[in-house]
């Protein structure tokens, strides 16, 4: 990450930037599995600590990666996006049969 | 069922009339997590903890998904419709790695007997995620409604 602040007076290494974002998104994924075993365990303290780290390292990762796709020429990607119907259910009395 | 189809599972209308879930404006937060390879059975998954270990992981995704801003929830009676819908703020991932989610599962994150209680599903079919950004939005007569 330090070698990130020389960017603006030195030619940028595109190789040396994806290496640290593969290095991020690793720490991210180890992170990620931390969390879920935290969450179905019930330790939600850790979850919470850990899952602001997490926001945090996305966001940075996001950025990261918008920064090489700029520097490399890469086009953005598209917006995906679903629309999704709405879930139904029914709520009917039952009738009364006489029983 | 096809892209964007939704489906309630059984526990959910259970804990509503339990009082478990509270989805009126400023009240529960509710999050949605995308799944992997996944079969859902609405008989018997129930809590977040039954399905997580189907949830994806990659770049742009954080375990327990996204969570949805109670602060705009509308719970209403549509009584042209007799329907009482309910609506909340769609979902979205800035910058999602490549993968194939199969369903979005939103879920309520307050209650915590039992932990996590889940809403629904909605089918995601073959728009998946590029990289980008990855929006599920829902419809205008809600996330949901039940029709009496």
């Amino acid at each position: 990450m330090s070698s990130l602040s020389n960017f603006v007076n030195e030619p940028i290494n595109l190789d040396e930037l994806k290496s640290v974002i593969d290095s991020l998104e690793r720490s991210l994924s180890e992170l990620d599995g931390q969390l879920r075993r935290w969450k179905s365990s019930g330790q939600e303290d850790r979850f919470q600590t850990g899952h602001a780290e997490s926001l945090d390292g996305n966001a940075k990762l996001a950025a990261l990666k918008t920064l090489y796709r700029i520097l490399a020429r890469l086009p953005e990607p598209e917006a995906q996006t679903i629309l999704a119907k709405p879930m139904e259910m029914r709520a009917n009395l039952p009738r009364n049969k006489g029983d | 069922m096809a892209e964007g189809d939704g489906r309630l599972y059984g526990a959910f209308l259970s804990n509503v009339l339990k009082k478990v879930i509270n989805l009126d404006v400023s009240q529960d937060a509710l999050r949605a997590i995308l799944m992997s390879t996944f079969t859902p059975n609405y008989d018997t998954n129930d809590v977040y903890a039954t399905i997580s270990g189907n949830e994806i992981s990659g770049s742009g995704y954080a375990a327990t998904g996204d969570g949805l801003a109670n602060t705009s929830n509308v719970v209403a009676v549509v009584s042209a419709s007799d329907w009482v819908k309910f609506d909340v703020e769609d979902a979205s991932w800035a910058a999602l790695a490549t993968a194939t989610p199969t369903y979005a599962v939103p879920y309520d994150d307050t209650p915590t007997s039992p932990a996590d209680p889940l809403i629904g599903t909605i089918v995601l079919g073959t728009t998946a995620p590029n990289g980008g950004q990855y929006n599920i939005v829902f419809n205008s007569a809600g996330l949901l409604y039940i029709t009496y």
